[in-house]
């Protein structure tokens, strides 16, 4: 039991180590993004600032979203009984089919939208085009080498 | 597949929260599996069996697959 105790102190605090990584990057892009360096090559300064405004909102989204996170996994390594269940939590069999599951459909599903969506942009604007195709590429790329990678190495027993 | 996880988990006054924690899942899990939504894998239906000190059979209702045989 103790040995299992050990083992979900070091997920939570390897979570925690990941956390913090985010959240240092997110400080760092702030910091780059007001600090004029990187201008945003814009003919359009209307469109520059909204560009600025929603990367903005997305970093502070990541900063809290990590911040959280760090505070919850604090809180359970402090108290046993809440680090026992946010560790079957995140390694709940049920829990980890319905993710698998979602996320396979929801790959596919993704995938099909960009490409509808890139066929229509195709008619306005090449650069988008390229990045829709681009998204499209990476996209069945890392469904494929997820694919052969998992049938190489999965067990199906908890790790 | 049909069990008898809430009759013997109430039988020791244990709320699904606590056989979770117990079992090592969640209690949306167990919930599932008592309604028959979910199936447990071999793991999970062992270490639930063996809590309530039963064989895998006395506590899981395997009538179904064999009906299918």
């Amino acid at each position: 039991m103790e040995k299992k105790l050990m083992k979900m102190k070091k997920e939570i605090q390897e979570q925690n180590r990941f956390y913090s990584m985010l959240a240092l990057l997110g400080l760092f892009a702030i910091i780059l993004t007001n600090s004029g360096h990187l201008a945003p090559q814009y003919s359009d300064p209307h469109a520059a600032e909204f560009a600025h405004g929603v990367l903005i909102g997305l970093v502070i989204v990541i900063e809290v979203f990590s911040l959280l996170n760090i505070a919850k996994n604090l809180t359970a390594l402090k108290d046993e009984t809440k680090l026992r269940r946010l560790y079957n939590e995140n390694h709940d069999e049920r829990t980890e089919q319905i993710a698998a599951i979602a996320g396979q459909k929801g790959l596919k599903f993704a995938i099909v939208i960009v490409l509808i969506a890139a066929f229509i942009v195709s008619y306005f604007s090449l650069e988008a085009f390229i990045a829709m195709l681009a998204c499209i590429i990476i996209f069945s790329a890392t469904v494929k080498i997820c694919r052969l990678y998992y049938t190489r190495t999965y067990t199906g027993e908890e790790e | 597949m049909k069990n008898r996880i809430r009759e013997l988990r109430k039988a020791q006054k244990l709320s699904q929260s606590e056989l979770a924690d117990i079992v090592g899942t969640t209690r949306q899990t167990i919930t599932s599996i008592e309604v028959g939504k979910y199936t447990a894998s071999l793991g999970l239906a062992y270490k639930i069996a063996h809590y309530f000190n039963l064989s895998i059979e006395e506590v899981f209702d395997f009538s179904e697959i064999e009906n299918e045989e």
